[in-house]
């Protein structure tokens, strides 16, 4: 079990916040490696998510939830799922609440949650699944705050992800897409 | 004559030349009868340290590797080698002296047969004195053919019974004489039908491929394919002669590998079983397909499936017909085989993370620089075990005369005598191994053994005085205090010269070029006691457990 345990400061109001925060398209753009390939009917999400492992990037598929509860300025988040070889399980909930501070100029988010991977992956990985979400989170803060306040930020380096697009393309040309990310399927 | 006369008979038309082990109550009379017939006898002072020399023999030479122990406690002592040696797939007949048969209250009664079960060992009783020879040749029998440890366990009151067969002993090679096997067209097709498709192989070749000789036709296949060419840890430096030679595919594989690794294609695996360690629970090859070709009826991979393509067929056969379809075909591509990472493998192997050294201490990186560098290919390498052999196994890359790597069961302690089988077996020609404190230390009396029969092992030891995986874990996960994974050691080339061989302390890189220096001019048995820093962190440790990039 992995825990999340993360206060944002944000120089911004708090409905700027909660406008980011609520749209599960914002959200899931500050995940490295993130995307929503599905809007189910009931409201949920399938999802897809690549984490960096040491040099190994892994894919998941994921069944996300996004519960919002505007009065309490609060949010649950919810993903479950497996990698593409279905040998690792992962599961994910978070609480997040967004608090503005005295005068309403500044906010603070607070998040909350835990991480369990279940499966060949997690016995592989031990400790260093620990480090891999505290970076994750590290860099979901990064964008989010860049989301959120984007006055802020100034030009950054590029981010590990563009990096590695930047190497692919110079191997092979094309548009530098990791393979993994989209695996070839296998022959049946 | 009696049994042990006929057994000892027997060992010696199985062609077995050297025994490992230690006498005893229950195995001497068979041990003077092999001396007779001039078999070397070493004699150790642990059992299962003469098990895991008779283990580094079998590895090194093919054959079956021989050793003994006496009935109960000797035979006990045997248990941890006999699973590295049945994890390892290492062909041994053990001869285990047994307490009188039926007798419930000897001092040293043990039930050998569940003993062994419970070691993953196959067991061969012999209980009547007429079936001899029927024992040991199937003894033999079942270590050649399913190549892992067997114990032929005789009680001593049926070794001094009277064995009156005339016949002559019948080898258990007589048994397996078996033609290779070819592979069948419609897999040779399919395969073919995958590389024709891929633009970006990977061959793995284990010790299949290596015992097959298919050396020069896999690398004919690479040109063709436009492959790289990676190796299982057992296999390690095989074929790194080829310029687009990856290293290891697995945890041991270079953060370079491991990135060309991830944008396969196809994976053709030569002789290599595909475990969990060597494609990382499959997660090394994400979109390839599979091509698998081994002399097995089936090998299941490490990531719980069959391979797309199965080649049930000797290595070098099945490589050549592949070869000879594509040719047929005018398939050839570039695939991997590009100037760019060309570029990318010139510096794969370099590891630059900074560390700040502890006072006293070298880098482990540097240590295993210089010895690659210093210690010529005639030398063999042999790398122990625990966490310090991670940088001799990522780090050394020079092709040697004979490389063995000892991972297997995950434990410490089998590198020293592996080391001494397999000098054993190469008719006592110099090895190096690099080892932990830890894993030395644990069977410290056999380099007594080593200089007593006068073999030229180099020890390096890789010295943190840590229980070095155990620290590094506790400093990543916390909560544990890495104090307690302390353990210091005296200065062993110290201990070394007091043994009767040659050592010295090292604590800086000078002092290092100096003693390997003079081992490599004149190899005795020699303890290097290398202070390593604690500080420096393995690449697989710093993926494992600190999730870095490395």
């Amino acid at each position: 079990m992995i825990k999340i345990d993360e206060s944002i400061s944000l120089p911004v109001p708090k409905a700027q916040v909660w406008k980011v925060l609520s749209d599960p398209h914002a959200v899931v753009s500050c995940i490295n490696g993130a995307e929503i390939v599905k809007e189910n009917e009931d409201g949920s999400y399938d999802g897809r998510l690549v984490v960096q492992f040491g040099p190994l990037r892994v894919g998941f598929g994921a069944h996300v939830t996004l519960e919002l509860d505007e009065a309490e300025s609060q949010g649950r988040i919810a993903a479950r799922g497996k990698d593409q070889h279905g040998a690792t399980r992962m599961s994910t909930h978070a609480l997040f609440t967004v608090l503005p501070d005295p005068g309403d100029q500044s906010t603070t988010v607070t998040l909350v949650g835990e991480v369990e991977l279940a499966g060949k992956l997690a016995s592989q990985m031990e400790a260093g699944a620990n480090t891999v979400v505290r970076r994750m989170t590290t860099e979901f803060t990064a964008n989010f705050v860049a989301l959120c306040a984007p006055d802020l930020v100034q030009e950054k380096p590029p981010t590990r992800w563009q990096r590695i697009r930047l190497a692919l393309r110079r191997l092979f040309g094309g548009s530098g897409r990791p393979a993994t990310v989209e695996p070839a399927s296998r022959p049946s | 004559m009696k049994v042990y006369e006929a057994l000892a008979k027997a060992f010696a038309a199985e062609g077995t030349t050297d025994v490992f082990g230690m006498m005893g109550d229950a195995n001497m009379y068979w041990m003077n009868e092999l001396d007779k017939l001039g078999i070397s006898l070493y004699e150790v002072r642990h059992e299962g340290a003469g098990l895991a020399m008779a283990d580094g023999w079998a590895r090194t030479n093919g054959a079956p590797g021989v050793a003994t122990a006496t009935s109960g406690p000797g035979v006990a002592q045997l248990a941890t080698t006999l699973l590295v040696a049945s994890r390892a797939r290492t062909p041994l007949v053990v001869f285990g002296g047994e307490s009188t048969l039926g007798d419930a209250s000897a001092v040293q009664g043990l039930d050998q047969g569940r003993f062994a079960a419970a070691c993953e060992t196959g067991f061969v009783h012999l209980t009547r004195p007429e079936d001899a020879y029927e024992a040991v040749q199937e003894a033999f029998y079942l270590a050649r053919l399913e190549s892992r440890p067997i114990m032929l366990s005789v009680p001593m009151d049926i070794q001094q019974k009277q064995f009156d067969d005339d016949d002559t002993y019948v080898p258990s090679t007589t048994l397996l004489a078996r033609d290779p096997v070819f592979p069948n067209p419609a897999a040779i097709e399919k395969a073919i039908d995958v590389i024709s498709r891929s633009e970006r192989p990977v061959i793995i070749v284990g010790r299949g491929a290596m015992a097959s000789g298919a050396g020069a036709e896999i690398r004919q296949l690479a040109e063709t394919t436009g492959a790289i060419v990676a190796t299982t840890l057992m296999a390690k430096t095989w074929l790194s002669e080829d310029e687009y030679h990856v290293g290891i595919s697995g945890l041991y594989a270079t953060k370079t590998a491991m990135e060309l690794f991830q944008l396969a294609d196809c994976v053709i695996a030569v002789g290599a079983g595909l475990n969990k360690y060597t494609t990382e629970h499959g997660y090394l090859y994400p979109g390839a397909t599979f091509i698998q070709i081994d002399q097995k009826a089936h090998v299941v991979m490490g990531d719980g499936r069959g391979a797309d393509v199965f080649i049930h067929s000797d290595a070098k056969l099945a490589v050549q017909k592949l070869q000879e379809a594509l040719q047929a075909k005018s398939f050839r591509q570039a695939g991997y085989r590009t100037p760019d990472v060309k570029e990318r493998l010139a510096t794969a192997f370099d590891d630059n993370e900074p560390y700040e050294l502890d006072p006293g201490t070298v880098d482990p990186r540097d240590v295993c620089r210089i010895l690659d560098d210093a210690i010529p290919p005639e030398i063999g390498l042999v790398i122990g075990g625990g966490q310090n052999i991670c940088f001799s196994t990522i780090l050394m890359t020079k092709r040697r005369r004979m490389l063995l790597a000892n991972q297997h069961f995950g434990c410490i302690g089998q590198g020293l005598t592996t080391a001494m089988g397999a000098i054993t077996a190469t008719n006592n020609q110099p090895a190096f191994l690099m080892e932990g404190d830890a894993g030395f230390m644990m069977h410290l009396p056999e380099f007594e053994t080593a200089v007593r029969y006068g073999m030229p092992v180099l020890v390096v030891v890789m010295n943190d005085q840590l229980l070095g995986a155990e620290y590094h874990k506790a400093v990543a996960k916390g909560g544990i205090n890495p104090d307690l994974a302390r353990v210091s050691t005296p200065n062993l080339g110290a201990v070394g010269v007091a043994l009767g061989g040659q050592g010295s302390l090292v604590t800086n890189l000078d002092d290092l070029r100096t003693a390997v220096a003079k081992y490599v001019a004149s190899p005795v048995p020699t303890i290097l006691d290398v202070r390593i820093s604690t500080s420096v962190i393995s690449i697989p440790y710093r993926r494992l457990h600190f999730g870095m990039e490395a």
